[in-house]
Formats: C-alpha cells, structure tokens, sequence
C-alpha cells in the first residue's frame, strides 16, 4: 500500500502556504500531521495531485487565552492540547473526550486542525467543537472569515472551507467555572473508532438547566447537537424525568446508522444510555447530583 | 468400531527419556536464546532481504467475487518507466502448474487467477518492477475486463449452487466439496435410549491468525543453472517444499527453499504455496531477484488461512443419571473459493471430539462447501478449538436446560485419572491426563465460591458479572494420517510426520544445531538448546541453533498442531544419543576406562564415582576431529562429531475404516478456563475482573515459554469471541479489509492479569513426556469466556450461540431478553 | 517523477538522500538507510509496529513522509543498544520474556522509550494505557507490562548508582 506521486512543497510560512494553495487550489491537499492523510494516500483512495507541507508552520501552534476564549491555532498537535494546561482549566470536555481520540503515538502528529478539516463522522474534536460553539477562523490569500461550528461543518468528510482557504485558528468559548461537562464514547476497544460518543455541557442555577448543551456523535452521520434534548432540560429543574425525556430526544434523532460494526438499533439505545449517564455526569460536576 | 473406554493394553511406545528424571536445564524458565537479534533490531524477516539488483512485485487483485476474466490489456502498464514486467494467469500458467493441495479430488488453485476469479482479492495479475511503489503505479492502469458471475456468499446458497454459481465446475456440478457422513459408536442407539436430548444452533464465525507480519518471499532464478532460491516465511519446506518445484516445472532439487524468521504465524503460514510461487514466476521471468511482500490488504483477502467459518446444529444425549452418552451434529463449514488442506480442519476435531468426557459415541454430517470468499487454511486450533466450543456450550445448554451445577457435571462426566490410555470413539487415544486435578485447580486459584459470593452481591447493587468455566482438549503432535483420512479416497496416503535435528561439535567443544524448521515466535533454538544442553550438560551458552534450508535440510513437518516442541525435543535427544555414544567411546579410550562406567558430568565426561577422572567435552571433541590415529583402529568409527536424527510420530497407526481412524493424535494436553467478566448490559461491553487459565502440556521444557503461549493463546481466543470476524456481503465483497475493521485485541480488551496454573500429567509416550502448548489458549477461550457472559446475565435469560459476541450482537440479545420477561409480567 | 534532497539524522548519523516525496518514512528507514529493525505491519497506523521516534516523539513512520523528517532526528531500534551492550529496557524484555515472534518488539521499545524519558516512572495503570497503542498477536501484553516494570526497576538502579 504505497502512495501515488504527488507534487510537493513545503512553504516556510502562512502567507507562502496561502499563496501556494492559491495557486494549486483545485489539485492541492494540505498536508499537516498526516494521520488521516496519509493512510488514505497508502490505499490510493484519494490521489492528490500536490501536497502543501505546512506541518511545520510554528506560527500557527499555540494555545493562548484571552478574556472570553482559547484561541487554539490550527496546527498545534492533539497532544499538546490534551496536556494543557489552559485547556484543561478552560475548556475540560476537550480534555475529557481527547483521552479517546485516536491513541497517544497519532496524537504527537495529528493537529486538531487536521482533524476538524478532514471531518470524519468518527472523530470526536467535530462534536467537541459543536457542542462549545467554538468557531473556525479561515484565510485564503486574499481574506479572512469567522466560521461557526454549524457553518463549518457540511456533510461527513466535507467542511465550508473553499479550496484555497486554510483554517489557521479554532476559537473555543471559554467555560464559566461551575459548568458541568461530560463525554462519554463507546467503542470496541478503547482508541480505536468510536460505536458511538456523547457530550454535553450545562450549568444549574437555583436548580434550574441553563445553557444546556447535548451533542451525539453516532459515527456515520455529522455529529450535531440535539436541540429537542437540550429544550428537554433548558431552562427547568432537572430531574429524573427530564433527563429521561432528554435521552429519548437523542436517540431520536439517530437514523441511517447502520455499519458493519453496529446498527442503527444498536446506537439509539446507547445513545440514550450515553445521555442519561453523562447528564448525571455533568449535574455531579455542576454541583447537584441525580439520583438515578 | 472404536469402543470408548481405557484401553488396556496399551501401546508400549518408543519411549527413551523418562519423565521422572532429575532434570537441570530442562524445566528452567531459561532465557531465550531468539531474544537478543529481535531486541536490537536484527532479526531476519522476508523483507529484511535484499539481493543485489532486486525487483518487486505487486499483485492486481480481483474486486469481483466471481468473474471470468474476458481479457487483460497491460500494454500501459508494461510502458511504465521501471516496470519489468506484467504477467497473466494465462502467462502463468505456461510456466506453472496447478498449486499443491491435500484434499481428493484436488481443487485446482494458480498463482494467479486462470479464466476466473472467484473470490475478492484474488491474484489477476503480477506485476514486477524498479520499487512497489512503481508496481503500484503500474497496476492502476492494467485494464481488466470481467464478466461477472453469480456470486455464492451465504455457505447454504451453497449447497444449493447451480450453473453459473459454481465455482468448480470441473469438479463438481456443485459448490459441495466434501458432503461426508460418520458414525463413531452406537450414535442411534444412544439417542434412542436417551433421558435428556439437548439441542443447539451455534454459528462460529470466520476469523484468521492475522499475525503482524504478512506472507512474503524473495525468489531468485539463477541462468546459469536452472535453480531458484527462494526465501520465504512459510514452514514445512523440509516436508513438502518439493511440491513447489513441480508447480515451477522443474525438477525438485532446482528449488531452493530458505527459511526466513516469521513475525508470528498462527497457522497462516503452514504451506505458503501461492506466495513462493507468484515470486518465483517474477523473478523467472523478469531475469532478476524479485522480492513479493504481501501488504495487509493482500494478506486479509488472499491468504491461505482464513479460519472455520461453521454452522452447527448439534445435539447431546444424556441418560438418566445426567451422563453425557452420545453427541451428533451436522455442520456447514464454508471453505472458501479453495480447498488446500481439504477436510484436515474436521479431522483435527474428531482427534477431541468428546471434550474431556465419557460420551460414547459421535455421529457427525460434514458439509463442506465452496463460496466466493478466501480460502480456508490453518488457524490456530486447526478446527479443533470449533469443536471445543461445540462441545462446551451443548455442555453449558445440558446445565441450564437440567439446572445442574456447572462444576458437578464437568467432574461427573470427566474420563478419570485412572483410565489412561483412553480411546476415544472415533478411534484415537487420549495418552494421559488428570481432568478433576485441573479443574479443581482452577477453582481454587480464582476462590470460585468467594467470586460466586461477590456475584451475588454484585446482583444486588443491579450488576452483571459472571463466572464462566470451559474445560476442553488441547490434542498435540497430529499423523500425517490427518491430511486425508477424510478424503472420499486417500489420494497421496502420506504417514510420515517427521522432525529432524542435526547437531555438530566442533574441535574446540562448540555445538551447533540445525532445524529443519522454521522459527515462528515458538522458541525452537531455546528449546532445541536447552535439551542437547541437559543432555550433554553442556552450558547452553555453548550451543547456537541455525536453521537448514532444503538443500541442506531434513525431513522437518515443522510448527503446526502444538507439535513442534514434542518432535524436536525428540528429535534434539536422539541426535545427542548418538553423540553421546560417541564422546563415550573417545572418552573411554583417552581415560582409559569402559565406556558404560563414564558419565557427562558439567560438561565433561568422567569415569562414574572418580571425580578427577574426567575430560571436557572439548578436549574429547578435538581428539575425535583430529586425532583418528590415537584411536582405535576401528571401521566404524570417524573422524568428526556430528549426528543427526529424524524422530517419527511417537504412537500414530493407521485409519482403520470411516469409523476408527486409529490412532492419529494422542498426545493430549488439557485446559481449563474460568473468566471471571462483568457486562455492561446498557452498551454491551464485556470487561474482565478475573481469569484463571489451568493448562496440562505434560512435561514443560520451558515453564515460561509455555505460559507466554497460555497468554497469547487466551489474548487471541478473547478476541475470536469478542472482536473478530470476516464477514462478506450478498455480493461477496470482503467488509473487513483493514486491521480498522478486523479487530485484534489490544491490552485494553484482556484481563489485567490471565492467572497461570499448570497441572502436569506427562505423556507416556514422548521423550521426557512433553506434550504441545502453543494453540491453547485460542482452543479454550472462546467457549470460556461466552460462558461466563450467560452467566452474568443469567437472570436475563441470554443464550448465546453466535461469535463474535460484539457490543452490539449482545445488547440487542439483552433488549429481546427484557422484552420477553417484561411480555411474561 | 518528483524527487528532492533530504536530510534525515537517523540515530545520530546525518543521511543525505535523493527521493520522491511519497516515500513513506518506514521505507526510508528500512531500504534507503537499510535499519530493518523497525517493522511494517498495517501501512494504516493501526498496530504500531511501525513506531520510532522523531524528534523524541512516538511516532508511526507508516502514516508519516520521510520528507517530513527532513532536517529532523530520528531513533530507531537500533540505537537502544547493540549485543553486547544491551540498553536496560532491552535486557528487561529479555528477562521478563516480553517477545515471542519479535516483529512488535522494536515499535514497543520505542513507544517505552518515550514514556520513560517523560516519566521514569510510571504506575501499572500508566504503562498499560500506553501500551494500548500498538497491537502485539503473539504475547497477550502482560509479559511487556512485566517487562516495562522491569526496565524501570533496572534504570531506578542505574540511576542510583551510576
């Protein structure tokens, strides 16, 4: 399983990169950790007429805070955000559902930018980014936009990223001290491809769900939020009831989830399993726990 | 007839080394002598190979199930810079014949796909050129046209193929390959009489070894003298490796075979015809060495061993008393697009065919068929750990439908420690045992009550764990009379299933052993040195193991069937026998004394009872190289110190009829597994919080290369009743063709820790009454560990009767199972 | 066909090479530099056997370019330990039996060598999750776990003593 030729380059820094995705747009593929790319060059399955290294574009690693966001740039590996400590004190659900992206050897390569681009249906980073409502900053050669979560992600494998705009940044909304957080995932064997995964994020005020925030991640379809579970607990006191009524909503919304590892039965029922514990989950750590 | 019961005269066997002997070597958890190249990165592997002006070879595989081939336009691809070149199954075919296979009527398989494919991922076209990459490169522009035929994917559309759907239609107007019927004992009359039947449908699913190294081979054709040579990962080269030259068309001693270090086998490299082959025809025709490595795509969908792929439906008879009498299944067992080792996977089973146990007769219905899909080959277990699982879970079904005790319907209807030799219906012998020992060591080794006090308390707080027990067979050391005493008529009726050993010393005491077999991760230079060591006393440090090739090699059936450790330690012994002699005899004539009065002692040989008296066996090895005229001036005896030895199966006889097979596996080693698991019933997911693995290989020469084995073994039964499975769609297109989807356990699905017990019951007939040890684990297992998931969810009612048991298989078992309590409320 | 210079410090030796930007670092590593210690298993990054450290990172040289090691360090096997002089890690695998066939061995060993250098020493838990990376057939892992326990018990002494 070898890759097929390719044309490459290895621009020295972000306005080269740009330029040369410009120039190439239509037959380039960015290159940055390879962990996805690559073993889909060694099948063949895609067969890019030119790789843009930008791998080593240090401008575009960091992890900074300001008043109301981590800016996270495009290329910083998995591991060096799993390990942060700003992430963790900022952002925890990221923490919690990086422990099941990939395994530890992917992640010193992988970038979170990689893997937000490349969309696969099973990767845990796009629900992560959906359900904190981070947005995507994206430049071409000539502009530069704000995407949102919702916006940026299309349809499985597909982002809104023209071809010759590159996402340089992944702005993640700060969370309030206080908020419960939770993500869970299920899989046949703990680092490999997810069954199915779970988040969500909330915070109780005087016993009552705000800002509540469900997502599902059934594999096969983009993962999204579910509006129905998440008005389910908004703005009511939680309980049994509602986190019951919010599990329902998730598997719901689950169709045309069947592959060869499990079906579409399959991942509704654990879908609203999934809910119902990480509610608890997230109620423990926002400071009132529920009883089962 | 083969009555079941002791037999009371017992073969005397051939037995030389007693297993009561005080041993210093053997028994030693000594370190492995394979372990130093591996660790600094230097060991052998086929693509560690380069030969000067090497080329490389690719393989255009079919993505069609079942397709003639209508025509091949390679002129692009033979364009292409660096390509060498292209060749047809056609092509082939002009320089090859049919590959080696042991069923009867043969199967006719190629190298490469001849007017047909049928399966995904068959060979359509070879490819030689500068790197793989190029070949690659070339592949993608070969233009194939097919004509696609119905594609066979269900094993009982098989039965019922017509027309256009079979695949062998010079063989059969079918996709029947086999269809044969047995009866080993009274089988109706059991049934007849019987007070209970238990009845099972059980579905084993495909799986494969799927080692981490893929198959591969380096061929070179030399001009100026008609040979090739060629490096490969497979075994058996010192058996059947001739069978390949008559593929090439040339004569057999023109090949060359050369053993390689295997990056684990697990069957799959048994007899690697197809990929010597495809290599050699590359490199006969491209004029220069060609190297074929299979990628793990190759490997998934075109090994030679995918692994049983059966349907069961089997019943179980048990008189009054709850005694198990009589077992009658049929099976479906879907072959695959070929047939290279024939029925041999069920002939493996009957060698165990009533577990442990006191059933008296066995009727069996074999169908045999062929689909579009890859072939069958050898899989750890060879068959036998299905029928282990077959045998366990009508067991386990007798105990829930008759609500017994596990524990006591094991005990009560184990052959006992008294009644070895013990013969099985169909006609092979049990050689020793001590089944309640084992399984009363298991019980004690996991506290079984205190675990069981721990699962009802577990059942209060709403949890499921369960403890699961399995005790099965672990046969060791098959006669070649396994690879056809199921054929309808024999065809080649081979007997012999030898290993040989060849060791030299030099003049300065130094030894080297030759194997005639290759190393395959199951420690043969540690074991072949560490016998020669105890028999020589020699320090182990003193003796380095090589491997022969066929040139130079001995009859070798080499790793297979947990046989390897047995033959070679009796094979290694022989040959020091003969040695020894001979240092004796040089020895008594440098001290001066009477050969039977000496003994080797640290490394000397010395007059017994006069502890100066003594030489090394270095100063005696170079008295026999260089000094013939001090010697006595006898013709028998020559310069030198070498001898080899080829050690035969130690009590095998021939079939007698379809009913008596004789005696064709006898050295039988046993297991007993209890997991201890809890399930996650809401997704599914099975953790383990306990096992205990109870194992009887006899002697051991090598205590913790055993249980490496044990480990493995269990590591890979987990993932054949969790993870794995080969499946293909209606169009008998392959679902898993990666290691994504074909999922191998990684440390996160074993237990934390597989509690090791060993019982030992040595073999009265090998040498130091070894027994095999390297399939084990994978044979006990399965039927374990699904066990002890019906047992955690007892009060659910699941059965399980389907692997792999996935997330996703067992929770909707669970859901139907809260629907019909909730239905009954 | 597209081809560039690169220069890869494999082991503390600087390699300069001509080649195609395709060429997997694996291949690079085995057939350009010829160090055949480091295994291919998959060519999907699934079971690891692949694994050696660039820039001190456990890395899959099967999902990496060997271009992208250009100007880069890279440790194989090789530059654990040699036969008479084997690296404390390496004599724990031998004493523990942390290998059978030996083809997962050097992508294991050098998947430790980073977790050691991170953490010298690391708690069962630690050591088992990092081991969940790479896949071995042969051994079921528990002797690796005992082997990598080993190791850090050796290098404790070293580094007491030495």
């Amino acid at each position: 399983m070898k890759p097929p030729v390719f044309a490459y380059e290895r621009p020295p820094n972000l306005r080269a990169a740009l330029d040369a995705l410009s120039k190439h747009a239509s037959s380039a593929k960015l290159l940055a950790g390879g962990q996805s790319l690559i073993p889909l060059l060694n099948v063949r399955s895609i067969a890019p007429g030119r790789l843009i290294d930008v791998g080593r574009l240090t401008e575009l690693q960091y992890i900074t805070e300001d008043y109301s966001q981590l800016r996270i740039g495009a290329l910083t590996t998995h591991n060096s955000i799993f390990r942060s400590p700003i992430v963790a004190a900022n952002c925890p659900i990221m923490v919690e559902a990086y422990q099941h992206v990939a395994n530890h050897s992917i992640r010193n390569r992988g970038t979170l930018g990689g893997n937000l681009c490349h969309n696969d249906p099973g990767f845990e980073m796009p629900l992560v980014i959906a359900l904190v409502g981070a947005s995507m900053v994206a430049r071409s050669a000539r502009s530069s936009r704000t995407i949102t979560a919702k916006q940026f992600f299309k349809a499985p494998f597909a982002t809104d990223l023209a071809a010759d705009e590159m996402l340089v940044e992944v702005r993640v909304p700060r969370l309030s001290a206080g908020h419960g957080y939770s993500f869970l995932e299920v899989s046949q064997r703990f680092g490999d491809r997810a069954l199915i995964a779970a988040g969500c994020t909330l915070t109780i005020r005087y016993g009552t769900c705000r800002d509540v925030r469900i997502g599902i991640c059934d594999t096969i379809n983009m993962a999204l939020r579910v509006a129905t579970a998440e008005a389910a607990l908004e703005g009511t006191a939680i309980s049994a009831t509602a986190i019951e009524t919010a599990a329902e909503a998730v598997a719901d919304t689950i169709t045309a989830a069947d592959d060869l590892h499990a079906d579409e039965a399959y991942r509704r029922d654990v879908a609203a399993t999934l809910t119902r514990r990480m509610l608890r989950v997230a109620c423990a750590r926002a400071g009132q726990a529920i009883a089962e | 007839m083969a009555e079941a019961g002791k037999v009371h005269s017992p073969p005397l066997g051939r037995q030389k080394e007693r297993p009561d002997q005080r041993l210093s070597v053997i028994g030693t958890r000594m370190l492995r002598k394979e372990d130093p190249r591996f660790l600094v990165g230097r060991g052998r592997f086929v693509d560690d190979i380069a030969l000067p002006n090497m080329a490389h070879a690719a393989v255009l595989r079919s993505p069609h199930a079942h397709a003639r081939i209508k025509s091949i336009d390679t002129a692009a691809a033979q364009a292409l810079p660096g390509v060498l070149a292209v060749i047809t199954g056609e092509e082939a075919a002009k320089q090859t014949g049919p590959l080696p296979c042991f069923a009867n009527p043969p199967v006719e398989q190629r190298c490469i796909a001849l007017g047909k494919v049928r399966h995904v991922g068959e060979p359509v076209v070879l490819v030689v050129a500068d790197t793989r990459y190029l070949a690659e490169d070339a592949i993608e522009l070969i233009n194939v046209e097919y004509e696609p035929l119905p594609a066979v994917s269900d094993m009982i559309d098989a039965i019922n193929s017509i027309g256009d759907a079979v695949l062998h239609p010079e063989r059969s107007k079918d996709n029947i390959a086999e269809h044969r019927t047995y009866m080993f004992g009274p089988v109706e009359y059991e049934f007849g009489r019987a007070a209970h039947v238990i009845k099972r449908h059980l579905r084993w699913a495909r799986s494969g070894g799927q080692p981490l190294e893929t198959c591969g081979a380096v061929a070179s054709f030399d001009e100026g003298s008609g040979n090739f040579t060629i490096y490969v990962n497979s075994s058996m080269y010192n058996y059947i490796g001739f069978t390949i030259a008559a593929v090439l068309k040339v004569a057999s001693h023109q090949v060359n075979l050369v053993p390689v270090d295997a990056g684990g086998s697990f069957g799959s490299k048994l007899f690697l015809h197809k990929i010597a082959v495809l290599s050699a025809v590359g490199a006969r025709v491209a004029g220069r060495p060609v190297k074929y490595i299979e990628d793990r795509i190759d490997n998934i969908t075109a090994c030679d061993g995918h692994g049983s792929d059966r349907s069961y439906d089997v019943e179980l008879a048990l008189d009054a008393n709850h005694r198990m009498t009589a077992l009658r299944y049929r099976v479906v067992d879907d072959y695959g697009a070929y047939f290279q080792f024939g029925l041999g996977t069920h002939g493996n089973g009957f060698s165990q065919t009533v577990g442990p146990y006191k059933i008296r007769a066995v009727g069996a219905e074999i169908y045999a068929v062929f689909t579009n899909k890859c072939q069958q080959g050898a899989c750890r277990g060879f068959g036998s750990e299905v029928t282990n699982f077959m045998i366990e879970r009508v067991v386990d079904a007798a105990v829930e439908e008759l609500r017994l005790d596990p524990i006591k319907f094991r005990r009560d209807n184990f052959i006992k420690p008294e009644e070895f030799p013990y013969q099985i219906p169909t006609g092979n012998l049990y050689d020793s045992g001590n089944y309640p020992a084992a399984l009363d060591l298991a019980l004690k080794m996991l506290d079984y009550d205190g675990w069981r006090e721990k699962q009802q308390m577990a059942r209060t707080q709403g949890r499921y764990v369960g403890i699961g027990v399995a005790s099965c067979q672990e046969k060791g050391v098959f006669s070649a009379t396994e690879f056809w005493m199921l054929n309808r008529a024999p065809g080649f009726a081979l007997t012999s299933s030898p290993e040989s050993a060849s060791v030299k010393i030099d003049a300065t005491g130094k030894a080297v052993i030759s194997l005639h077999a290759p190393c395959w991760g199951n420690s043969p230079e540690t074991v072949a040195a560490m016998v020669l060591a105890e028999q020589l006393t020699m320090d182990p440090a003193d003796i380095r193991v090589t491997y022969s090739d066929t040139d130079h090699g001995l009859p070798g059936t080499g790793p297979g069937g947990s046989r390897y450790t047995v033959m070679v330690t009796g094979a290694v012994a022989g040959a020091a026998r003969i040695l020894k002699e001979k240092l004796k005899r040089v020895a008594s004539h440098m001290l001066e004394a009477g050969s039977h009065d000496l003994e080797f002692r640290n490394g000397k040989v010395g007059v017994k009872g006069a502890s100066g008296v003594e030489v090394s066996i270095a100063e005696v090895a170079t008295q026999a190289h260089f000094f013939r005229l001090s010697l006595p001036d006898d013709p028998d005896l020559s310069s030198g110190l070498d001898a080899s030895y080829t050690y035969d199966h130690p009590l095998a006889t021939l079939p007698k009829s379809d009913s008596d097979f004789g005696i064709f596996y006898p050295i039988m080693g046993h297991m007993c597994h209890m997991p201890v698991v809890e399930v996650d019933a809401k997704t599914g997911q099975v953790s383990f919080l306990d096992y205990v693995a109870v194992h009887d290989c006899g002697t051991m020469i090598n205590p913790m290369t055993v249980d490496g084995h044990v480990r493995g073994g269990t590591a890979q039964g987990i993932g054949t009743a969790l993870l794995e499975q080969f499946q293909y769609d209606p169009n008998g297109q392959l679902l898993q063709t990666s290691l994504q989807d074909y999922l191998m356990p990684r440390i996160g699905n074993l237990p934390p820790q597989v509690r090791i017990g060993h019982v030992v019951t040595p073999s009265p007939y090998t040498e130091y009454g070894v027994k095999g040890a390297g399939e084990g684990g994978r044979m006990v297992a399965p039927p374990a560990v699904v066990s002890a998931i019906e047992d955690a969810l007892g009060p659910l009612g699941v059965r399980i009767d389907t692997l792999p048991v996935t997330p996703a298989r067992l929770r909707a078992l669970i859901r139907e199972a809260e629907a019909r309590k909730n239905a009954v409320r | 066909m597209y081809e560039l210079d690169v220069n890869v410090t494999v082991n503390g030796r600087i390699f300069k090479r001509r080649i195609q930007p395709r060429l997997l670092l694996s291949d690079f590593i085995r057939h350009e530099i010829g160090l055949t210690g480091t295994h291919v298993g998959c060519e999907s990054g699934v079971c690891g056997a692949c694994t050696l450290l660039l820039d001190g990172l456990a890395t899959r040289s099967c999902c990496t370019l060997a271009v992208q090691a250009d100007g880069r360090i890279v440790e194989t096997v090789e530059s654990l330990g040699r036969l008479n002089n084997l690296s404390p890690l390496q004599r724990a695998f031998w004493e523990k039996h942390g290998l059978q066939c030996g083809y997962c061995t050097p992508g294991m060993l050098m998947l430790i060598t980073e977790l050691l250098r991170e953490n010298p020493n690391p708690d069962r838990e630690t050591i088992r999750l990092r081991l969940n990376d790479n896949i071995c057939r042969c051994t079921g892992y528990e002797d690796i776990v005992s082997s990598v326990e080993r190791a850090v018990e050796l290098m404790g002494v070293e580094r007491v003593v030495g």
